[in-house]
């Protein structure tokens, strides 16, 4: 059970970071950046 | 030898015909070129008999609209498109569907699939009648009622539209091979030739679809016309206005859901009245298939839908905002309501699918979380946000909005709730196709991890991007940021596709797919769906032209006549309420007139047999 | 047979779900009627008449409340338009050709890029593109006419003087079509009230504004004479404690010469 707790934060955490990478790339195509710069 | 030879004349023919297409826009927009070249375009008609077209707008008058006894011109042309537009995306949704089952069948060399194709295609033939029908009584009704707005599109568009008509010999020409050639061109290259028809047969229809497009796109969004008004010479402009690409892809997509949900309720109600097990099996099997084109094209309808809206506003701010949040705002929670039953109603289908599948208990518990959260999300859906209120009920809520409820109704919240909507759509059908399955691979584990982590993740990122961006930031990252939530449901469904795929690679089945064994009430989400889907199109085709309010040509050409009024909400729904019903009814003529051509009484059997 | 019906009694059943919901689960607006072409004579107006169709412009034809409203957002807020525009006008940001304030005001409408309110222009165009379409274009089409009344409006709203001139005389551009939409006689003072909204600001008919003064018994302090003149000229009577400038003066225009009859006779009779 433990593992596979592991298993679900690590990938969890990959996701996340490349769903974030995502995210920048294409707000930043859209000449914005992902935080909020009034 | 025979099949070769015909097999390239077809290639070439259908060569020809694309460089005759490629040949008429660029010759239109050369001459056209050629005309601007010419002088100034301002009102003044070419002089010395030119071959460039001086079509002016015209300046309508209440005389200008003909009248036939009690008929309401403005309701009979509208359930005419509608019902016109209804069956044309039936016919050129069969085609698409047909193709891609036939190729499949060639590929897996398995006969039901080639079965199937023919039985769809079989069932919906007497529909291209119907729509070439419905398309010549709507003409008639454009050239009765609305005279001079049609002999000014006739003006404007006279090289597409001739086009246009020589298209239907080609159409006839492959519907017909494709249909009544498909038992002779079996077997080898012939199949090649037949494959061949039916790819020329959908080439066909689609560019049929993207010319008539042209003409109700350019009414709303006008171009190919100078300051005045003027048509200028360039057909290719007025045809690839503002919103054509977006109507295109919009039409297309939704017309493969719209035409496989109508074949799917032709297979539940087939199922309902079978008498045998194999009927039963098969047009259960038949229901399935055909509901999963029917969600495979849904999905990604909402994006194609955005990006026509985006449009929309970007041509017009007023138009934009009329739409969404002026008078037709509510229409859209109507519609909301309407997309709400269908993904409720496709994923409750899956739910019941699940009995076929012996293995399906572990995954039942499921259900109910899939459930809520659906429910959830379509309520968030249909939320509104700027209400009608009378003062009194302004002073009790304190503003236009509810104070609560009232953040749900903007964007960012709607979609948050689509696309959550959608990703459980593929997670209730992920399920619905592991409950047959035991995993042999020895990384299931992991690969339940992964696939857990990346829906969460992809949850994560989409609710992250709603609620920060859609109510930390400003409009314009507001707007941006729904780029990034598609593009994360899109990689969610590519990427848990592919995992699913490599984990059950060579899985053990718990038992065969028990087909036919589904609860009667799974049929009827499968009839709801194309109910549903119909009166939506209804609704959204009189948001599509109502949207241009008293204008035949916005901005260009008035509308002066007794119905330029914008309706009611509950007065258009009557409207199509009334075209649905009717579509209905003969759609089910099209499939009985389907069933019975192949039907034989007793008397029949007994008079071949006594001439034999 | 009985799937038949039973098939067909779902779908007829769905069918009139939807009808129903449409009908009856969401509030029936009953959009505007299509605006009636009609010239009207703008010669010969006062400033403060010309001021006045201005607004009804910007309310009605221009439909410019659609963007500048109070909710914000979409576009700049207007009430102080024409003070800004010198301001504007020395902007480095200035990109048109306006030589005063007012042709500042009639550039903004007809050109609307030649200056881009930070914050309000087209995504990605750095606020030099403005998403405003032309007055002069498309479905909205303002006359010359129009637009300089709008542009008397804006002053006015700003509260700086009005220069543009409305027409001269019969020969001059005195004519233009403009969209009033022309409505039918109310029938009764209470719906005169309710269509009119009164009661936002005044204590009167059931309602309880108190933005102006209390209605109630109006008749036992005042004669029709000055209730007359208090609804056509609000700023001629100002009463204690209260300020000029904030109802409307344009009634007048508004109003049918027996509805104004019939309201003066209502609230006289308010003892």
């Amino acid at each position: 059970m433990a593992d596979h707790a592991i298993a679900f934060i690590a990938a969890f955490a990959a996701f996340a970071t490349a769903f974030l990478a995502i995210d920048a790339t294409l707000m930043s195509l859209q000449g914005l950046s992902l935080i909020f710069q009034p | 030898m025979l099949a070769v030879i015909r097999c390239a004349l077809l290639t070439i023919l259908a060569a020809v015909m694309a460089m005759a297409i490629a040949l008429a826009a660029t010759h239109a927009s050369a001459s056209a070129q050629q005309a601007q070249q010419t002088e100034d375009a301002s009102a003044a008609p070419p002089a010395g008999g030119e071959a460039r077209p001086y079509v002016p707008p015209p300046d309508l008058t209440r005389a200008d609209y003909p009248r036939i006894g009690g008929l309401n011109g403005r309701v009979v042309v509208w359930l005419a498109a509608q019902m016109h537009l209804w069956f044309a995306a039936f016919i050129l949704a069969v085609p698409i569907f047909v193709l891609i089952i036939e190729a499949v069948g060639m590929a897996t060399r398995e006969r039901r699939y080639d079965d199937l194709a023919y039985e769809f295609i079989k069932i919906s033939i007497a529909a291209y009648s119907l729509t070439a029908i419905l398309g010549g009584f709507l003409l008639f009704c454009l050239l009765i009622f609305y005279p001079h707005l049609t002999s000014y599109l006739a003006a404007i568009f006279k090289d597409a539209m001739f086009f246009y008509a020589l298209l239907f010999f080609l159409e006839s020409a492959t519907l017909y091979v494709y249909y009544y050639g498909w038992h002779w061109l079996q077997g080898g290259v012939r199949k090649w030739v037949h494959l061949t028809v039916g790819l020329v047969l959908n080439a066909v229809g689609t560019t049929l679809m993207f010319l008539a497009n042209a003409w109700l796109t350019f009414m709303m969004s006008p171009a190919g016309l100078d300051q005045s008004g003027v048509f200028q010479g360039d057909v290719w402009a007025a045809i690839h206005n503002h919103l054509w690409n977006p109507i295109n892809l919009h039409r297309f997509i939704a017309n493969i859901a719209f035409g496989g949900s109508i074949v799917g309720a032709y297979a539940a109600f087939r199922f309902l009245s079978a008498t045998r097990a194999e009927e039963r099996a098969h047009y259960d099997w038949m229901g399935y298939t055909a509901n999963f084109i029917a969600i495979s094209a849904l999905l990604p309808l909402p994006f194609a839908g955005y990006w026509l809206a985006a449009e929309i506003y970007a041509y017009s701010q007023q138009m934009g905002i009329t739409l969404m949040g002026g008078i037709f705002g509510w229409l859209f929670i109507i519609q909301a309501v309407l997309i709400g039953t269908l993904f409720l109603a496709a994923n409750y289908y899956l739910w019941c699918a699940m009995g076929r599948s012996d293995g399906a208990e572990r995954y039942n518990r499921y259900v109910k979380y899939l459930a809520a959260v659906l429910v959830g999300a379509f309520l968030v859906w249909f939320t509104p946000h700027t209400m009608v209120l009378t003062n009194e009920e302004l002073k009790m809520l304190g503003g236009p909005y509810h104070k609560v409820l009232g953040p749900l109704g903007i964007m960012p919240a709607k979609n948050v709730a689509v696309n959550v909507m959608i990703l459980f759509t593929v997670l209730s059908f992920l399920i619905y196709r592991r409950a047959n399955k035991i995993a042999q691979v020895s990384w299931k584990k992991a690969g339940n991890a992964a696939q857990a982590a990346l829906f969460s993740a992809g949850l994560s990122n989409i609710l992250f991007l709603g609620i920060y961006h859609g109510y930390f930031t400003n409009t314009v990252y507001k707007v941006a940021s729904s780029v990034p939530q598609v593009v994360t449901t899109l990689v969610v469904i590519a990427a848990s596709l592919v995992i699913d795929a490599l984990m059950y690679k060579g899985a053990r089945q718990v038992a065969p797919l028990r087909w036919g064994r589904v609860p009667e009430r799974a049929q009827y989400a499968l009839f709801l769906l194309p109910v549903a889907f119909t009166w939506l199109m209804g609704l959204m085709g009189y948001i599509r032209s109502g949207i241009r309010q008293h204008w035949h040509v916005t901005g260009i050409v008035r509308d002066n006549s007794a119905d330029a009024f914008t309706p009611t909400l509950g007065e258009a729904a009557n409207v199509v309420s009334v075209g649905a019903i009717l579509f209905m009814g003969m759609v089910i003529f099209v499939f009985w007139l389907g069933h019975v051509g192949t039907a034989r009484t007793a008397l029949a059997d007994s008079t071949v047999g006594s001439a034999a | 047979m009985s799937h038949v019906l039973k098939v067909a009694a779902f779908s007829l059943g769905t069918v009139g779900l939807f009808a129903a919901y449409s009908n009856y689960g969401i509030p029936q607006i009953t959009p505007a009627e299509p605006p009636r072409q009609e010239s009207i004579e703008a010669s010969g107006m006062t400033t403060a008449e010309y001021a006045a169709l201005g607004g009804r412009i910007f309310s009605g034809k221009g439909s410019c409340t659609l963007c500048h409203n109070a909710v914000g957002g979409r576009a700049p807020p207007l009430d102080r338009a024409a003070g800004v525009a010198a301001e504007r006008l020395a902007d480095p940001r200035y990109a048109g050709q306006a030589a005063d304030e007012a042709e500042y005001l009639y550039e903004s409408l007809v050109e609307p890029s030649a200056y881009v309110v930070a914050g309000f222009g087209k995504t990605g165009t750095g606020d030099t593109v403005s998403p405003m379409p032309s007055m002069k274009a498309g479905a909205t089409a303002l006359a010359d006419v129009e637009i300089r009344a709008v542009i008397a409006f804006l002053q006015t709203l700003s509260g700086v003087e009005v220069t543009v001139e409305p027409p001269a005389g019969p020969d001059g551009d005195g004519e233009a079509e403009t969209a009033e939409d022309t409505r039918s006689p109310l029938g009764s003072p209470e719906e005169v009230i309710e269509e009119f909204a009164c009661g936002t600001c005044h204590m009167v008919a059931g309602e309880e504004g108190d933005v102006g003064p209390d209605l109630t018994g109006i008749g036992a302090i005042r004669d029709r004479e000055y209730l007359r003149r208090a609804i056509l000229s609000p700023d001629a009577d100002i009463a204690p404690g209260f300020e000029q400038g904030l109802m409307p003066p344009d009634y007048g225009q508004q109003l049918y010469a027996a509805e104004l009859e019939m309201l003066v006779g209502y609230l006289a009779d308010l003892e």
